[in-house]
C-alpha cells in the first residue's frame, strides 16, 4: 500500500514537473529582458512563502545545497577557489535533474543538520552517514549514493587479518567516533586524537602504526603514489550508508524526486563514472548498479522496497537501565557548583561493563604486584646472600637488567612471550603484568633486604641471622617499593590487561569525554595508591612494635 | 633481523637522547619545585604542615596515569607571556616533575638535617642521590612510548612490529636489554665508585676532628 502510494505521490510530482517547466518554457520568450528589480524581489519573497520545499526551488529555480570543504576527492577548493568534488558533481546532475541551478552554502559536519532544519539549505550532500539517529532530524534520499566504513590502516610490512586479530594492538582513532567501542571490545588498545590529520602525522612519524578512520578520509591520501607505496589498508568493517538530506519539514516532495533521480543515476552507471572520475569506485557502487538496474529494484515502487533500499543502521549504544538517573546526577552537580561533568561510563552497557571490568582488573591486578613484589624481594634477598655462588651469580644476572630497563620495555618483552606461546586472554596478560611488577620491584626491594642481612652478619659473626630481621631492617625499602609496583600497575595497559585506564581510555574514545574520565581514573589511582601506602605503613609500624623480635 | 640493525640503532640513540632530554627537564622541574617544599619542611615554619601534605600528596601520584591525564584533559598552559600546547613530549616532563619534586624534597630535606648535625658526608649523598634519580627517570621517560613520544623504547616497539617471527622480535628486545643494562650498570658502578670516595674523603676527616676533639681536655 506504502509502495503505491509512493509511486502516486511521484506520478503526480513528475507531472508537476513537467507542466512547470513547460510552462516556464512558454511564458520565457527566447531573449526576455531582466525582470525590474523590485518584480524580482516580489518573486523571490513568493517563492521563499512556499511551505513545500521542492515549489519554492522550482520558483526559484535554484537548489540550495549544503557542501563540506577541505575533504578531497568528496567536495574540496581548487586553486581558483572553485568547488570541485565527486559530491559538487553529484549536486550538479541532481539540480540538473530538476532544471534549476545548484548555489553552494559550506558546511561543517557541526552544522549541517542545524541549516537544514532552519530552512538555510534546501539540501545537504556532506559526507553524511545515514543511521537510525540521524534519521530522526532529516529526511534522507535513498538510494544511497556512496557508502563508507572504517578501516584499519598501518605500514605495508603489518599483518593484520581481521578485527579478531588486533588484540593487543595499539589502534589510534579520533574522539567520539562510534566505531571505536568495536575496536575496543576485539581488544584493541586505543590511543586518543582530536583531528583525523593528526592521524596521519603521527602515522608518518612513527606515534603510531595502525590508525582506524573512515574510508573515505584515507581516500586522498592513498590516491598520493609515495602514501600508496608504504601504507595499506588491513579491513574494514561498520559500513555506513551516504545520503543526500533534505528537511523534514516541507521536504518529502523534493525528498521524492531526488530518490527518483538517484535511482536513474544508478542505473544508467552515472554514478559509477562520476565515482571513477574523482577516484572513488567502490564495489558498493558496482553492487548498487546491478541492483537498480534488476528487475526488481529498477521500478518506481521500490524506492521504498526494502529489499532495494538499504536501511540505516543503529549507532546508538544502548543505554544503562540507570542512565537517566545519571544524568539527574550531572545536573545537581552542575546547579550546586557550577562544573559541568559527564559520567560517560555510567551511561550506556558497554562503557559500564568495561568501568567494572576495569576496575576489578586493576584491583587484582595491584593485589598481586604487592604480593609478587613481596615474594620476589624475599626470594632476591635470600638469593643474592646465599652461600652458593651459583646462585647468587644466577639472581645477580636478573637484578642487573631489572635495574637497567624501563618498566615498559620489559612489559612488551613479556606481551611477545605470552604471545607467542598462543595465550592472549587477559587473565594471562594480567599474570604476566604480575609477574613483570613483582619481578622489578621485588629484585629491588631483594637488593636492599640483601644490603641488610650483609651488615647484620658483619654485626653479628660468626651467628648467622634469619631473613625475617634482614627484611626488618630493610621495612623502608620494601614499602618504597610496593607502593612503586602499586603505582607502575597501570603501565599493564601496554600488555592488553584491560585495567581502568585501558577501560577508561575505551569508553573515552566513543562517549567524546575525557575531561571526567580522566579526572576519576586519576583519582581512583591515587587513592589506590593512597591505600596501599598506609597498609604498608601499618605493617611496618607493626613489624617496629615487635621489632625486639626480628632485630 | 641482521638487517634490520644498521638501520635501527641510530633510531634507538636518537630516541635514546630524547630519554635524555625528557628526564633532564624532568629533574630541572623537580628540583624547582622540590626545593622550596623542602625548605619549607625543614624550617619548620607556617608552610612546613601544607608543605609535608604536598609532598605526600606526590608520592600518591602514578606518573603513567598523570601523562594520560595530561594529554587528554589539560590542553595547554601559560607561563607568563608565553603559552605552551600540551604535547605528549611535554605531558611525560611533567609528570616527571611531580614525581622529581617529591624525590628531591624528601632527599633535600635529609641532607639539610645530615648537615645541621654535622655530617657533611650525607648531605654530599644527596648530590649522588640526585643523580641516580635522574637515571632513573631516564628509564621512566619509557613511559613516553604510551602516548606517542618517539624515543627508545617507541623505537624498539616500531622496529619489533616489523618482525614477523616472534624469535626474532624476542632476540632484538633482549639485544635492547642487554644495551641498556651495560650502559647503566657501568653507570651505577661509577655512582658507586664516587660514592665511596665522597666517603673516604670526607669521613675521615670528620672522624679525625672528632678523635681531636674527644683528646681534648
Amino acid at each position: 500500500m506504502q509502495a503505491v502510494a509512493v509511486m502516486r505521490r511521484l506520478l503526480a510530482i513528475s507531472l508537476a514537473l513537467l507542466c512547470f517547466s513547460a510552462a516556464g518554457q512558454g511564458a520565457q520568450p527566447p531573449q526576455q529582458a531582466p525582470l525590474p528589480a523590485a518584480q524580482a524581489a516580489q518573486k523571490n519573497r513568493n517563492c521563499n512563502d512556499a511551505v513545500d520545499v521542492l515549489s519554492r526551488v522550482l520558483c526559484t529555480k535554484t537548489l540550495r545545497v549544503g557542501v563540506r570543504t577541505g575533504y578531497p576527492p568528496f567536495a574540496f577548493e581548487d586553486a581558483a577557489g572553485a568547488l570541485q568534488g565527486f559530491e559538487i558533481d553529484l549536486a550538479h546532475q541532481l539540480a540538473g535533474s530538476l532544471g534549476v541551478e545548484p548555489v553552494f552554502v559550506v558546511v561543517t559536519p557541526a552544522n549541517r543538520l542545524a541549516l537544514l532544519g532552519e530552512g538555510r539549505v534546501d539540501m545537504v550532500i556532506a559526507t553524511m552517514g545515514h543511521t537510525l539517529q540521524r534519521d530522526r532530524e532529516a529526511l534522507f534520499v535513498r538510494p544511497h549514493y556512496y557508502q563508507s566504513q572504517t578501516i584499519v590502516l598501518g605500514r605495508k610490512e603489518l599483518a593484520i587479518g581481521g578485527l579478531v586479530k588486533l588484540r593487543g594492538n595499539t589502534v589510534c582513532v579520533t574522539v567520539g567516533n562510534s566505531t571505536n567501542a568495536e575496536l575496543s571490545v576485539n581488544g584493541a588498545r586505543l590511543k586518543l586524537f582530536d583531528r583525523a590529520a593528526t592521524l596521519v602525522d603521527e602515522l608518518r612519524l612513527g606515534g603510531c602504526s595502525l590508525v582506524a578512520q573512515d574510508d573515505s578520509f584515507f581516500a586522498s591520501y592513498l590516491q598520493q603514489p609515495a602514501f600508496a607505496a608504504a601504507y595499506d589498508s588491513k579491513f574494514g568493517f561498520a559500513p555506513l550508508p551516504w545520503g543526500a538530506a533534505v528537511s523534514r519539514e516541507g521536504g518529502e516532495r523534493l525528498a521524492d524526486v531526488l530518490a527518483l533521480s538517484m535511482q536513474q543515476l544508478h542505473i544508467s552507471g552515472a554514478l559509477q563514472s562520476l565515482a571513477r572520475k574523482h577516484g572513488v569506485d567502490s564495489p558498493f557502487l558496482a553492487q548498487q548498479h546491478k541492483l537498480w538496474s534488476s528487475g526488481v529494484c529498477a521500478q518506481i515502487s521500490a524506492l521504498n522496497d526494502p529489499a532495494c533500499v538499504i536501511a540505516p543502521p543503529d549507532n546508538q549504544l544502548e543505554p544503562t537501565s540507570f542512565a537517566p538517573k545519571v544524568d539527574q546526577l550531572e545536573n545537581f552537580i552542575h546547579q550546586a557548583t557550577g562544573t559541568r561533568v559527564t559520567l560517560a561510563m555510567f551511561k550506556t552497557w558497554v562503557a559500564m561493563d568495561l568501568l567494572l571490568e576495569g576496575v576489578w582488573f586493576s584491583l587484582l591486578l595491584v593485589v598481586g604486584a604487592v604480593l609478587a613484589t613481596w615474594g620476589f624481594a624475599l626470594a632476591f634477598g635470600a638469593g643474592l646472600t646465599s652461600h652458593k655462588r651459583w646462585l647468587r651469580g644466577a639472581m645477580r644476572c636478573v637484578l642487573w637488567p631489572m635495574q637497567s630497563t624501563p618498566l615498559i620495555l620489559l612489559m612488551i618483552l613479556a606481551s611477545v612471550v605470552v604471545g607467542a606461546m598462543g595465550a592472549t586472554s587477559p587473565l594471562v596478560a594480567l599474570a604476566a603484568a604480575v609477574l613483570v611488577l613483582g619481578l622489578f620491584n621485588g629484585s629491588n626491594a631483594g637488593q636492599a633486604v640483601a644490603e641488610a642481612m650483609l651488615t647484620l652478619r658483619e654485626e653479628r659473626a660468626p651467628a648467622q641471622p634469619a631473613l625475617s630481621s634482614a627484611v626488618y631492617r630493610a621495612r623502608a625499602q620494601m614499602v618504597a617499593f610496593v607502593v612503586n609496583a602499586t603505582r607502575g600497575s597501570p603501565a599493564a595497559s601496554v600488555m592488553g590487561v584491560p585495567e581502568l585506564l585501558s577501560a577508561l581510555t575505551d569508553v573515552a574514545s566513543f562517549s567524546s569525554e575525557r575531561i571526567t574520565t580522566y579526572t576519576f581514573l586519576l583519582i581512583f589511582y591515587m587513592v589506590l595508591v593512597a591505600v596501599v601506602h598506609r597498609l604498608a605503613n601499618v605493617w611496618q609500624s607493626r613489624l617496629a612494635l615487635s621489632g625486639g623480635a626480628y632485630a | 633481523m641482521l638487517e634490520l640493525l644498521p638501520r635501527f640503532l641510530p633510531q634507538f640513540l636518537s630516541g635514546l637522547l630524547v630519554n635524555f632530554e625528557i628526564a633532564i627537564c624532568a629533574l630541572l622541574g623537580g628540583m624547582l619545585l622540590g626545593a622550596p617544599l623542602a625548605a619549607a619542611r625543614f624550617h619548620n615554619g607556617l608552610a612546613a604542615a601544607p608543605a609535608a601534605w604536598l609532598v605526600a600528596l606526590l608520592r600518591t601520584v602514578p606518573t603513567f596515569v598523570v601523562m594520560f591525564f595530561l594529554v587528554n584533559v589539560v590542553p595547554g598552559f601559560h607561563l607568563g607571556q608565553r603559552q605552551f600546547a600540551m604535547t605528549p613530549w611535554l605531558a611525560v616532563v611533567l609528570s616527571l616533575t611531580l614525581y622529581a619534586a617529591a624525590y628531591v624534597s624528601d632527599h633535600a630535606v635529609e641532607a639539610m638535617r645530615q648537615l645541621r648535625s654535622g655530617s657533611p658526608v650525607a648531605a654530599m649523598l644527596f648530590v649522588m642521590g640526585l643523580v641516580r634519580a635522574f637515571f632513573v627517570m631516564v628509564l621512566s621517560s619509557g613511559f613516553g612510548a604510551a602516548v606517542g613520544v618517539v624515543e627508545a623504547t617507541t623505537v624498539t616497539l616500531r622496529a619489533i612490529e616489523t618482525l614477523p617471527k616472534a624469535g626474532d622480535r624476542v632476540l632484538l628486545i633482549c639485544l635492547v636489554i642487554g644495551i641498556f643494562t651495560a650502559c647503566f650498570q657501568l653507570i651505577y658502578h661509577l655512582i658507586n665508585h664516587w660514592r665511596g670516595r665522597l666517603n673516604q674523603r670526607f669521613h675521615r676527616p670528620v672522624q679525625a676532628a672528632r678523635l681531636e676533639g674527644a683528646e681534648q681536655p
